[in-house]
């Protein structure tokens, strides 16, 4: 027992005297660690998936059928591959045009501490916390033509409700309207958050200046939260990139695999169908895609960031 | 310091030496209904009360999920004994893989293999080896419901060509009844008509041929004008509202809720339907009935050319070998009895089509074990991407997204790139 309670001080002095104040050292005892999981969850992975696109392969056995480009050129040429794309970049156009600006509308409305205010923005923050599976059955529900809330609010003026879920251009915007209200909750919290962060000395200065409450809005408080709207896109783009189980749930692509996303296009017509090569090919694109909107989106804006 | 790794090692040995020596057989299916488990449950104590040693597991999945996790799991080290398949395309490239065991030996000791319906285990058969066992045998037919047929003043048995289903389609509509339930969501059910509707008309050579990929495999112009047939079907509208957004299980409760006249669908759809009914309850027998899937004129399959889901369980390779002698007890005349007598399914093992006490299901049976000709599911004979590429198109047809001839073409396509 004594050598038990004496354990932990004793393995402490040794990591001590192992890393002593050499840094060099304290890279070698910490970085291993880290590099490890990194190469084997992420790097390898990718690396895997590069070999494994260049083959016809469904999954078993070892990839033995070596067909070059032949995966890619056929992700590349797929209309439905076209059209995922073309949904990613409608996600994050309206989450830039709508959403967006929602939540920062909301935000500046209800972000002092008022007992409503945080009462609406716990009401606002809902529909983020639902899960994603759970919120697309959910509106699968109002969006049917049958018995869903919009069925009945149709024939409250006499008329049949269309397949919303089922009618190609009608899914799309369907699956837009459930993002929207999924997220803007989230990017509403962020600049709650933006907004608290403008200290009020700054406000009070405006104020003493003579700035009316919309012009201290626009001129002061706005360019400050920058930042935080910059932040707010970013992670648009992303949810657009990962954009999947809310899809599977509402649509699964349907009608005519027009609602998919790239990565619902890459689980259907990869996995579902065991073309693990093609699936691959898809990965490997939608990863060149992702690094390429990164470094987009680095020069373009964080770079300007550092610059202030 | 010492101490801590020597009572470190005699724990961790002492864990391993106490384990115990046990062969587990584990079973990965995807059977949602409760009775069905219960009796294989019954069969598994059964076994493991006369075989010390042995545990019987059951393992749940939903069915689409059990489809997609199925390859990463086979190719684990935790993959399953027996795993459910209903054999086609996804077999075959499992068993070319060598993740599937050669039962042809064990199964045929003491003649066990031929207690099934021929049909149902050649279904599991590949180059003449055997890697699984049948379970049961689901015919597609043409469900309705007694009342509504009636009210509509079509009478079923008249139903014998494609053109008498436009007319009972019609006449159905006129009566302002919904005709047909269909789940198109799930793109399969629709799929029945386009598959069906080959079949009656490329008969049973036509069907090999086009598979073989002669005379035009998928794109001849027979295909085309099943496709067309089915294109202008759905041109009519004959199924419930919102139909393609609807799932396989909604579909059938549509039906048994009463509210379509029609269904075209499994043998199973007597328990899933019911089960899916808004009462749970679903329409009693003396309300249900059935007919072939019409033929076409001019065709050349008949009307009891059967058009079956054949499921059954593949042995994965390094499975324990009582896994077989399990399946001997399990897929065994007693336990299929039982499940016969329940009318929980159309078990695949010959005989027990006289213990069935549902007559509609007892109807089925019969016609099963008279057929000549009992072909699986094109989505499973295809193959996964092919498979799922006809379902697709099926879905594509019906809602006017494509014409006969693209979808014939887009199937041969991948059928090119695909075919065994």
């Amino acid at each position: 027992m004594k050598d038990v309670a004496d354990g932990k001080p004793n393995m402490w002095r040794w990591l001590q005297a192992l890393s002593g104040s050499n840094q060099a050292r304290t890279c070698i005892l910490f970085l291993p660690p880290a590099l490890l999981i990194f190469t084997l969850f992420v790097t390898w992975p990718v690396v895997e998936a590069a070999w494994y696109s260049f083959f016809n392969w469904n999954g078993y056995g070892a990839p033995s059928k070596w067909i070059a480009l032949e995966n890619f050129l056929r992700v590349w040429n797929d209309p439905i591959f076209h059209l995922a794309l073309f949904n990613n970049l409608l996600i994050v156009l309206v989450s830039a045009v709508i959403q967006v600006p929602l939540a920062l509308t909301l935000a500046l409305m209800i972000s002092d501490k008022s007992r409503s205010s945080v009462a609406f923005r716990a009401i606002f923050f809902l529909p983020y916390i639902l899960g994603e599976i759970v919120a697309g059955l959910i509106w699968r529900y109002i969006y049917d033509g049958n018995y869903g809330v919009v069925a009945v609010v149709y024939r409250w003026f006499g008329r049949e409700a269309p397949g919303v879920l089922t009618t190609q251009g009608w899914a799309t915007a369907a699956l837009l309207v459930v993002i929207v209200w999924k997220y803007f909750g989230f990017h509403m919290a962020l600049f709650v958050a933006g907004r608290q962060g403008v200290g009020e000395d700054v406000l009070e200065a405006a104020r003493i200046d003579g700035a009316s409450r919309w012009e201290s809005t626009l001129k002061v408080v706005l360019p400050m939260m920058r930042p935080v709207v910059v932040l707010s896109l970013f992670f648009s783009i992303l949810g657009s990139l990962q954009a999947f189980a809310i899809i599977v749930a509402l649509t699964d692509g349907g009608p005519s695999n027009s609602t998919h996303s790239a990565v619902s296009y890459l689980y259907n017509f990869g996995i579902k169908r065991m073309r693990v090569g093609f699936g691959s090919a898809i990965g490997v694109t939608l990863f060149i895609i992702c690094v390429l909107v990164m470094i987009f989106y680095k020069r373009l804006f964080m770079r300007e960031q550092e610059a202030r | 310091m010492k101490f801590r790794s020597l009572l470190f090692f005699a724990v961790s040995a002492s864990l391993v030496s106490s384990a115990p020596a046990q062969a587990v057989v584990k079973i990965l299916h995807i059977q949602e209904n409760l009775d069905t488990r219960a009796i294989w449950q019954e069969a598994a104590q059964q076994f493991e009360s006369s075989h010390p040693g042995v545990k019987v597991q059951f393992n749940y999945l939903e069915n689409e999920a059990f489809k997609a996790k199925l390859p990463t799991l086979l190719q684990s080290k935790d993959r399953p004994s027996c795993f459910h398949s209903w054999g086609g395309g996804v077999m075959y490239e499992q068993v070319n893989s060598g993740i599937c065991q050669d039962i042809t030996k064990a199964a045929s000791e003491g003649g066990f293999k031929d207690t099934f319906y021929p049909a149902t285990v050649q279904n599991f058969e590949v180059e003449g080896k055997l890697y699984g066992l049948p379970n049961d045998v689901g015919p597609i037919i043409l469900w309705y419901n007694k009342d509504l047929v009636q009210k509509a003043g079509v009478d079923p048995s008249k139903i014998q060509s494609w053109d008498d289903l436009v007319e009972a389609v019609k006449k159905c509509q006129a009566a302002g009844i919904t005709p047909l339930a269909a789940g198109g969501k799930d793109k399969w059910p629709l799929h029945f008509y386009t598959a069906m509707l080959m079949m009656r008309i490329l008969g049973k050579d036509g069907m090999q041929a086009a598979y073989e990929d002669k005379n035009g495999g998928f794109a001849s112009p027979d295909v085309i004008k099943a496709f067309t047939l089915f294109k202008d079907f759905a041109a009519l509208q004959p199924f419930q509202k919102g139909y393609l957004g609807n799932t396989f299980q909604e579909a059938s409760g549509t039906f048994h809720d009463g509210k379509t006249a029609f269904h075209l669908m499994g043998s199973w759809d007597l328990e899933t339907g019911r089960r899916n009914a808004a009462d749970k309850k679903g329409l009693p027998d003396e309300k249900l009935g059935w007919v072939f899937f019409p033929e076409v004129k001019g065709g050349k399959g008949k009307a009891n050319d059967l058009f079956a889901s054949l499921d059954g369980w593949l042995v994965a390779k390094e499975a324990p070998k009582e896994t077989v002698d399990f399946m001997k007890v399990w897929l065994g005349k007693d336990i299929q009895t039982k499940l016969a007598e329940k009318g929980l399914f159309i078990p695949a093992v010959k005989g027990t089509a006289d213990a069935i006490q549902n007559p509609l299901l007892k109807a089925v049976a019969a016609e099963i074990a008279r057929s000549e000709w009992i072909q699986i599911a094109m989505d499973q004979l295809l193959g996964p991407d092919t498979g799922r590429l006809f379902n697709d198109v099926t879905a594509d047809l019906a809602s006017g997204n494509t014409t006969p001839e693209k979808a014939a073409k887009a199937l041969e396509a991948s059928w090119q790139k695909n075919k065994m």
